[in-house]
């Protein structure tokens, strides 16, 4: 259990991580259209890393809080040893 | 706006407590060229800014850095967990650990408080750009130097991860620079008139 919940945060992270740097280098670069494939194609990866995660681990930010209950609060937070 | 995301942006696992290593890194906290002071800086500069790209350069490296001080935070917490109060004694960590037990408070190593007086808003596109481009290759400094004093490698995986972003951020404030110059009409003069204050 503990190990899937690690390999679904690492897909969040991974693909995260190359939205930031996309993010980055597209401030900058706005005209690169293989920059934006790339965005678009890790965004596709991210939004399903994060929808595997959820579902598994709990919403990822407020919003993403669906259950007919509140675990916004109740999930670890991130410094927390071993679940991040 | 912002909206807060429940996770680091690179893992911190640290196996083993050390209030000695905790006592440097934490000058990348509330230190000189630390993340809350990278933060502070980009978002406060970015208002008056000419121009949209350096404007979303500064906004998003600036939220980056928020996640910045959130890994240097979650690594401070992990390396200071469990102490006893021998081991506070021994490692010197006393000195902080009177005020603030083992609460997170920004500060340097040396123990001066964090201060806005580390960073610079001067309303003038070239000296702020500037004052980025150094800020990067200061805290990409200060990381190598606790590279040299880290001898866990659970804190220098991350610490690298952390060093790796100035350069990259470096990267792009310079992108920003030439976007700057760009702009300018009189390329044989950028400092003609700053384009922040006298084309309003």
């Amino acid at each position: 259990m503990e190990n899937n919940k690690n390999t679904l945060l690492y897909n969040v992270q991974k693909t995260g991580f190359a939205l930031v740097e996309a993010n980055l280098y597209l401030d900058v670069y706005p005209e690169s259209e293989e920059a934006l494939q790339y965005f678009y194609s890790m965004r596709d990866e991210y939004n399903q890393a994060v929808k595997e995660y959820e579902a598994v681990c709990g919403p990822l930010t407020a919003a993403a809080n669906t259950s007919n209950h509140w675990d916004w609060t109740l999930t670890p937070w991130p410094w927390e040893l071993g679940v991040n | 706006m912002w909206i807060y995301e429940k996770r680091l942006e690179y893992p911190v696992n640290i196996k083993t407590p050390n209030a000695k290593l905790a006592g440097v890194i934490i000058s990348q906290l509330g230190g000189p060229d630390g993340e809350m002071g990278a933060a502070t800086r980009y978002l406060s500069q970015r208002y008056t800014m000419p121009d949209r790209k350096i404007i979303g350069a500064l906004t998003d490296i600036g939220t980056e850095e928020l996640a910045h001080i959130e890994i240097i935070s979650a690594i401070l917490y992990q390396l200071t967990r469990n102490l006893t109060i021998q081991e506070i004694k021994d490692s010197g960590f006393d000195k902080y650990f009177v005020d603030h037990t083992t609460g997170i408070y920004p500060q340097a190593a040396s123990g001066v408080p964090f201060s806005a007086s580390t960073l610079q808003s001067t309303g003038d596109t070239f000296a702020d750009l500037n004052e980025d481009l150094a800020a990067e290759q200061k805290a990409r400094t200060t990381y190598d130097n606790i590279l040299r004093l880290s001898d866990d490698p659970d804190v220098s995986d991350a610490i690298r991860f952390l060093r790796a972003r100035e350069i990259v951020h470096y990267q792009r404030f310079a992108d920003c620079l030439r976007i700057a110059q760009d702009n300018m009409e009189d390329k044989s003069n950028f400092y003609r008139y700053n384009p922040e204050f006298d084309r309003n």
